[in-house]
């Protein structure tokens, strides 16, 4: 019984894997990789998505460590807002939970509607960010309330000034866990669509660095595609599509691993 | 980064105006969702969100947990090691790539097994409770791992087989933790939106043959927001499922920090 319900659950992502590779895997190929979507044609490929990907997910990210990690530090180092911001916990329940399609409805009305913009990567960059900044900040402040106090009693018993003391001593021995987090964050942005529906729009297009153009994603793109694509071969695109940034998610995680073996190393903890 | 009073209070006000303009008992109880007729009721999606998180919560604790005591408790060290990475890998696939699944899979299932359509709650149900099941396994697992060996060795030594030493000992002692890997899944599965869409059929109506098509909380906001203009009562009775989805996340997200001091 408990080893059958165990099979069970594990043959689930087995089976899903499986049926990704088995209408998805003919049409992966460099062509894929690189050309753009046919909307009404067979042979498409993912091109400007995948790129898009990069952008949207990238710029966000960009933005988004730095401001969380700020968060936490002012917030778990220096004390700011314990009187009149929000506890800690508080920060840690919305950035874990707060459901993205509350954050896609908010861009699509106060970016989208109010400040005028396009369905955009501009868009799609804004709702990434508010989602992940409320999330890096709780994460990294799980992060650095894992430092013992001990380490900051010492630097600071040594005359060292606090920011002195969070810069060599305790982002140093947080930095493998920050770095494993921003990683998850990644992952997580990666796969997002329901906040982007409606700021980056469904359609991509290749060959421009414009924050304006159209911002689809690969994850947009396969909730599109599978939901309403007119191609004949629309779910075959749409697995390889899926197959395609299942790679990206992992390959975000095991290099959010190897980075943060390689702090772990260079601070002298493993 | 404080933007989150902001959106709580613009959410309340938008639901205020509606309620303001169409009386509380309509919008709160009203079992249509007709804002072309001027009819709000938040009813069907209030129902579809209920139905799927307790589906959810039926397929995913059983299946959930007996992997975590496989995974934490019967195989050997090192493939134990091995499952743990596996398992934060799988929580990390898009929900996306599950209801392209759902639709592949489950709606057919659905509507073999039970008739009609395929697409409805049901479908939803069972897509994101199979979506969580690493997630609830994860978490458990965790938990079942920080049980001290000591108590479970005594057990053994008072004559409990292993099946009674992990229903008498290892579960009660990891109870605290295995409730907060429930309650996580369960807002996973409140929050979830693209999986849920992709399968749920998307009529916004309560009725009682779950098996047909419905739409949930997050379902409901992510249909109606473009099509209903921000300032007019669907905008803002689209609001108003997001105020009620907050509340119902954030309520979770309580009860969570209570069940952490706790462990």
């Amino acid at each position: 019984m408990l080893y059958g319900l165990a099979a069970v659950a594990m043959s689930f992502p087995v089976v899903l894997v499986a049926s990704l590779l088995r209408d998805g895997a003919p049409l992966l190929s460099w062509h894929f990789l690189t050309s753009a979507s046919r909307p009404l044609a067979a042979g498409g490929g993912v091109g400007a998505e995948l790129f898009n990907t990069l952008y949207v997910v990238g710029l966000a990210l960009a933005a988004s460590v730095p401001a969380g990690l700020l968060v936490a530090i002012l917030r778990r180092e220096y004390g700011w807002g314990r009187r009149w911001g929000p506890s800690l916990e508080a920060i840690a329940d919305f950035g874990a939970g707060v459901p993205s399609v509350v954050v896609g409805f908010l861009v699509f009305v106060l970016v989208v509607g109010d400040l005028g913009w396009p369905f955009s990567r501009g868009a799609g960059v804004v709702a990434l960010f508010l989602l992940n900044v409320p999330w890096v900040a709780a994460s990294s402040m799980a992060v650095l309330a894992s430092v013992p106090e001990s380490l900051r009693e010492a630097s600071l018993a040594l005359g060292a000034a606090p920011w002195d003391t969070t810069r060599r001593v305790v982002l140093p021995s947080a930095a493998p866990g920050l770095v494993e987090a921003a990683a998850v964050g990644a992952a997580r942005l990666l796969g997002e669509s329901a906040a982007l529906l409606f700021a980056t729009g469904v359609n991509a297009v290749g060959r421009s660095w414009s924050f304006w153009a159209p911002g689809a994603t690969l994850a947009v793109h396969v909730f599109a595609v599978r939901t309403e694509g007119l191609m004949p071969d629309a779910t075959a695109v749409s697995a390889a599509s899926a197959l395609v940034l299942l790679a990206m998610v992992v390959a975000a995680l095991l290099l959010g691993r190897v980075l943060s073996r390689w702090f772990m190393r260079r601070s002298g903890l493993a | 980064m404080l933007w989150m009073a902001g959106l709580t209070g613009w959410l309340v006000a938008d639901t205020l105006r509606l309620v303001a303009r169409a009386g509380a008992a309509p919008v709160l109880l009203g079992f249509h969702f007709d804002p072309a007729h001027g009819r709000f009721g938040l009813l069907p999606f209030v129902w579809g969100s209920v139905v799927v998180g307790v589906l959810a919560l039926v397929v995913s604790v059983p299946l959930g947990l007996s992997w975590a005591v496989v995974a934490a408790k019967r195989l050997p060290r090192r493939a134990s090691s091995a499952m743990t990475t596996a398992m934060a890998a799988l929580v990390a696939i898009p929900s996306v790539v599950w209801g392209w699944w759902g639709l592949e899979t489950v709606v057919p299932a659905v509507r073999g097994a039970l008739g009609g359509p395929g697409f409805g709650l049901v479908a939803a149900g069972v897509t994101v409770a199979i979506m969580v099941v690493p997630t609830v396994a994860a978490l458990a697992a965790a938990s079942l791992r920080a049980v001290p060996a000591a108590l479970e060795d005594a057990s053994r030594a008072l004559g409990a087989d292993e099946d009674t030493t992990l229903m008498a000992v290892t579960l009660a002692a990891a109870r605290p933790g295995i409730t907060r890997a429930v309650l996580m899944g369960e807002a996973r599965v409140l929050a979830e939106t693209m999986a849920v869409a992709m399968v749920v059929g998307g009529q916004p109506v309560a009725r009682l043959q779950i098996a047909w098509p419905g739409a949930t909380l997050t379902t409901g906001i992510l249909t109606h927001l473009a099509a209903l203009p921000p300032k007019s009562p669907g905008g803002q009775a689209v609001a108003a499922m997001a105020l009620l989805l907050l509340a119902a996340t954030t309520w979770l997200g309580r009860h969570l920090r209570r069940l952490g001091a706790l462990s």
